[in-house]
């Protein structure tokens, strides 16, 4: 590994790109160098984590680091300074003061409760998971509506932002989380959510901090005021449950005192106490922090932490990740074979023997090979037979050798019976040694590999195994020791 | 020289089992080894004598290493060297020894190169597989074999390769019950998953020890398998997904004749989907890491007929989608559907008017539908621009009834071959063409649901829902698709004797 190689966090959308973009090029390499690359950095690899795994190796064959999580912060603090924007702006215009008349507190509530517990609750039905939704009619709609009209899309706005040349792994993958594709299908519901709590989080966070600015620096007045029928007593009422949640806090919980002085008609000024007025703000504070920040920031810490999970499975469910485990797999189970074997087939051997047939001798001598019958259609008569190996032991096997060599008259051949089907051993090579340091170097030896059994039923016709034999007597450079097989038309059963 | 020749033999840890895997020469030791690790790189030849050394393999699963498994050279001295080890004959506590004494005295003599390289990884404590071939028949001179390691007093294991035939393995299995714990037959080529595992489990009952981590093993390898049916039911829920909503779209002038883009546009798609096959198919042949058997391109892996057919075929439609009758019925059903719905609606008042009349109108169109079959017509649509006075011609998606079938038919049949090729066969593939998976009707009408809904359906969650559904389907289909059902060239069936 060079000194670039960069880390990546298997919870990181960066690691999601970089990925989908190195496995995309992935497919301009042939399997061989793909093996030959990847063999020492799976011979090393000691994790059996398969995310680890990936990334180990995305982080070994990335030649240079990205900077695509450096772009992804740029889009993550893009979004967040809008939704800072936004939230200052909000708060400006709900806590909009100007003296003629005080901040109507009806507003605020409508806007800090009313509006993001229903956003609130919007957003938890969007993250409901499909386990959940599918039994119930039409509810997927309404998630996929919500998810259409969710502020998290300004992740494909800003990304317009980017440097064309740096966009295009970016942009390959946020595609692809447009598309059909299950793997992609959570990631990209679980992206615009994370990204859309980022937004909202930062708008309440700089509404909350507005509404501190403007509390420190200008004199606010608040009252209630409404032209729906409702009297002190409701608004008692209605003050008094909202602020259930932060009533332990001193002063956050209105009184009747300050509902009954701070109601506010247009024809009654009197009736108004402006010192009064500016006692409702706790209580607004508590409302904001309670109902707008808390619930936004459970939920901003629900969808990341969801989000990071489905990076971690995405990254390993990608289709050409599970190509790269399997390779990754493979090398450190045969390190040894990164080549890839020549699949070529070796040319087939010939039917036909590979050797000229010998020319007659007056006498023949047999040597039985481990047993082996001697088939109908043996077209020799010999004048003495013996057996070699088999059942008998190597003292025997000497024994037998000398019986043929020193009987064996000059213008004899020996006929070497084996079977066709058994490869040629180490020992039949110090055999046929043995034998042509006994007998003259002109003697024919005629190995005579037969493919019927004892019952006189044919093994194989398999033609490879002639060519084995051919090959391994060919080995032994004598050219009197020959190939000479009893053919035969029938086909094993 | 060869890469294998020059390689230290690994040592194996000690903890974890090693299985060596011994024999004679050209018994197809290489190949058990090649299909018990999936690994279509180890390499296999025709030719006796190809492996010369002894290679310990770590088998590994996502990086877990669970066992060793050794290949070896065949026995090429057999007699000899029992016989040194008889000659040497002393009390079975010294005979380990004796088998140290003679790979020290021989491992330097080339006519016993093979026999030290066999012995050391047994005196080392693997555990022995012994593999002969039971399309010969027995003969003596595997016995000094069989004494050499009934002499080495490890726990051995023969297996029965049935390489050409079958013709010889009972023969086998009673020379071979006297000398070996078990006798398993098993084809290295051809043996089904279930044998890979029965071989793990059976060899721990041979070797107590060995009984957790072989056991573990064989939970591993079962646990991959189906891991690997989860994940090619994705890939072709993918692929499905894709096909069914690809479409090719072109803008020209109004003043041009769309006549003469129509046949290119189509064909662009055509090209497009068979693309998207192409690509499925190497995503499963890369999960079951077969994706090394299409390297050389000089000898290429053949696949069977319904497979290098054309995918728009009337021949392909024929064996893999619905057959005449089928495909009224299906088009009835999703009729029947249609009109059950409407009947829900109304509240039962319509007296199922609906689905009668939806299953008359699907069954009527599922047989028009079947007298088209044959062209697999593609869908091609023009959409005039007046603001830019432009038309944009659009080939596809495909919305033929069969069409899904065909598809899904083509990949199912693609994953079981992929599925049930062992590692260590080489041979191109070939199948007989009128194999055919017949979709069950539960799953024929989930896909005929899927491809009616997935145009209408936008929404990410929604068409997540309807995907996820389809790949539940898939993978139902998968884990449950009777072997019978496809091609299988596998044909060993003996137990353990």
């Amino acid at each position: 590994m060079n000194e670039h190689t960069q880390q990546y966090s298997p919870h990181h959308l960066a690691a999601l790109i970089d990925l989908q973009s190195q496995l995309s090029h992935e497919n301009n390499l042939t399997d061989k160098e793909k093996l030959t690359r990847d063999l020492p950095l799976a011979q090393s690899l000691t994790t059996t984590n398969k995310t680890s795994r990936i990334l180990t190796w995305l982080a070994h064959v990335t030649p240079t680091p990205t900077r695509t999580a450096q772009y992804i912060f740029l889009l993550s603090a893009l979004i967040t300074t809008l939704g800072l924007l936004l939230g200052l702006t909000l708060s400006k215009a709900v806590y909009h003061y100007t003296g003629s008349a005080p901040i109507n507190i009806i507003t605020p509530i409508a806007v800090f409760m009313f509006a993001q517990l229903l956003l609130t609750l919007l957003t938890i039905i969007a993250m409901l998971p499909s386990s959940l939704t599918k039994h119930i009619p039409l509810i997927t709609s309404f998630q996929d509506s919500i998810i259409a009209l969710n502020p998290g899309h300004l992740l494909y706005l800003f990304l317009k932002l980017i440097p064309s040349k740096q966009q295009t792994n970016m942009t390959a993958l946020l595609s692809d989380l447009k598309s059909t594709q299950t793997t992609f299908a959570s990631l990209q519901k679980w992206t615009i959510l994370r990204y859309a709590q980022s937004f909202s989080l930062a708008i309440n966070i700089a509404a909350i901090l507005t509404f501190i600015y403007l509390l420190t620096f200008s004199d606010l007045a608040f009252a209630w005021s409404t032209t729906l029928n409702l009297n002190q007593q409701s608004i008692a009422s209605l003050t008094q449950t909202i602020a259930t949640p932060f009533a332990f806090i001193p002063d956050t919980s209105p009184t009747t005192e300050l509902i009954q002085n701070t109601q506010f008609f247009r024809g009654n000024a009197a009736d108004f106490d402006p010192k009064l007025a500016r006692d409702w703000w706790p209580f607004l504070l508590a409302l904001m922090i309670t109902y707008s920040f808390i619930p936004r920031l459970l939920l901003y810490i629900t969808a990341s932490q969801i989000h990071r999970r489905v990076i971690k499975n995405t990254i390993t469910n990608l289709p050409a990740a599970i190509s790269l485990l399997t390779r990754l797999d493979h090398l450190q189970s045969a390190p040894q074979n990164p080549q890839v074997q020549d699949t070529t087939p070796t040319a087939k051997p010939p039917n036909q023997p590979l050797d000229p047939q010998p020319q007659s001798a007056q006498t023949t001598s047999l040597l039985i090979v481990d047993q082996t019958p001697i088939p109908t259609n043996f077209p020799y008569t010999p004048t003495q037979s013996a057996n070699f190996a088999g059942t008998q032991t190597i003292e025997q096997d000497a024994q037998a050798l000398d019986l043929i060599t020193n009987n064996l008259s000059t213008d004899a051949q020996l006929i070497i019976l084996v079977k066709l089907w058994e490869p040629p051993t180490q020992e039949i090579l110090d055999l046929l040694t043995t034998l042509r340091s006994n007998l003259n170097k002109q003697t024919p030896i005629l190995i005579t590999p037969t493919p019927t059994d004892e019952h006189n039923n044919t093994v194989t016709n398999n033609p490879e195994h002639l060519h084995h034999w051919t090959l391994k007597v060919r080995s032994l450079a004598d050219p009197y020791t020959l190939i000479n097989p009893i053919l035969t038309n029938q086909q094993p059963n | 020289m060869n890469r294998l020749e020059n390689t230290t033999p690994t040592p194996a840890p000690k903890s974890l089992p090693n299985l060596v895997v011994v024999g004679h020469p050209n018994q197809g030791k290489s190949s058990i080894v090649s299909t018990l690790l999936q690994d279509t790189t180890i390499q296999i030849a025709s030719l006796p004598g190809t492996t010369t050394t002894s290679q310990s393999y770590p088998v590994q699963i996502q990086g877990q290493h669970l066992f060793n498994l050794t290949d070896t050279p065949g026995f090429e001295n057999a007699r000899k060297t029992l016989a040194y080890l008889q000659s040497h004959d002393t009390t079975a506590d010294k005979r380990l020894d004796v088998i140290k004494q003679f790979i020290a005295e021989h491992k330097s003599n080339s006519s016993f190169a093979h026999e030290c390289q066999i012995l050391q990884p047994i005196i080392d404590g693997a555990g022995i597989l012994y593999i002969v071939d039971g399309s010969k028949p027995y003969s003596p001179s595997y016995e000094a074999e069989i004494e050499i390691l009934r002499w080495t007093g490890r726990p051995r294991m023969a297996l029965i390769n049935p390489i050409e035939s079958s013709n010889y393995i009972t023969a086998w299995q009673q020379a071979l019950s006297q000398s070996f714990s078990s006798t398993l037959v098993f084809n290295a080529c051809f043996s089904e998953f279930d044998k890979h595992i029965q071989l793990l489990r059976t060899f721990a009952t041979i070797q107590p020890d060995w009984s957790t981590p072989l056991n573990h093993a064989a939970d591993c390898m079962t646990e991959q398998r189906s891991n690997r049916q989860i994940e090619a039911a994705t890939i072709i829920t993918l692929a499905l997904t894709e096909m069914l909503t690809t479409s090719i779209s072109k803008t020209i002038s109004q003043l041009d004749d769309p006549e003469p883009h129509k046949q290119p546009l189509k064909d662009k798609l055509l090209t497009k989907i068979r693309d998207l096959e192409t690509t499925s198919r190497n995503e499963l042949k890369s999960l079951y890491n077969l994706t090394t058997l299409y390297i050389d391109e000089t000898d290429p892996l053949t696949l069977p007929d319904p497979l290098t057919d054309d995918i728009f075929t009337e021949s392909a439609s024929s064996i893999f989608g619905l057959s005449k009758s089928s495909l009224i019925t299906s088009s009835a059903a999703t009729g029947a559907i249609t009109g059950g719905i409407v009947d829900a609606h109304t509240g039962g008042t319509s007296f199922l008017l609906g689905t009668a009349i939806g299953t008359a109108i699907g069954a009527g169109l599922g047989f028009i539908a079947d007298q088209n079959l044959a062209k697999l017509d593609l869908p091609l649509t023009i959409q005039k621009n007046i603001r830019q006075n432009t038309l944009t011609l659009t080939a596809g998606p495909i919305a033929h009834i069969n069409f899904p079938h065909v598809i899904l038919s083509r990949l199912l049949y693609f994953h079981h071959i992929i599925a049930n090729h062992n590692h260590a066969n080489r041979t191109p593939i070939t199948l007989p063409s009128d194999d055919n998976i017949n979709l069950t009707k539960p799953a024929a009408k989930d896909i005929n649901k899927f491809a009616k809904q997935l145009p209408k359906t936008h929404g990410p969650q929604k068409r997540q829902a309807l995907i996820t559904s389809l790949n539940q389907t898939i993978t139902h289909l998968l884990q449950n698709l009777p072997i019978d059902q496809a091609n299988d060239n596998t044909s060993t069936t003996n137990n353990i004797s």
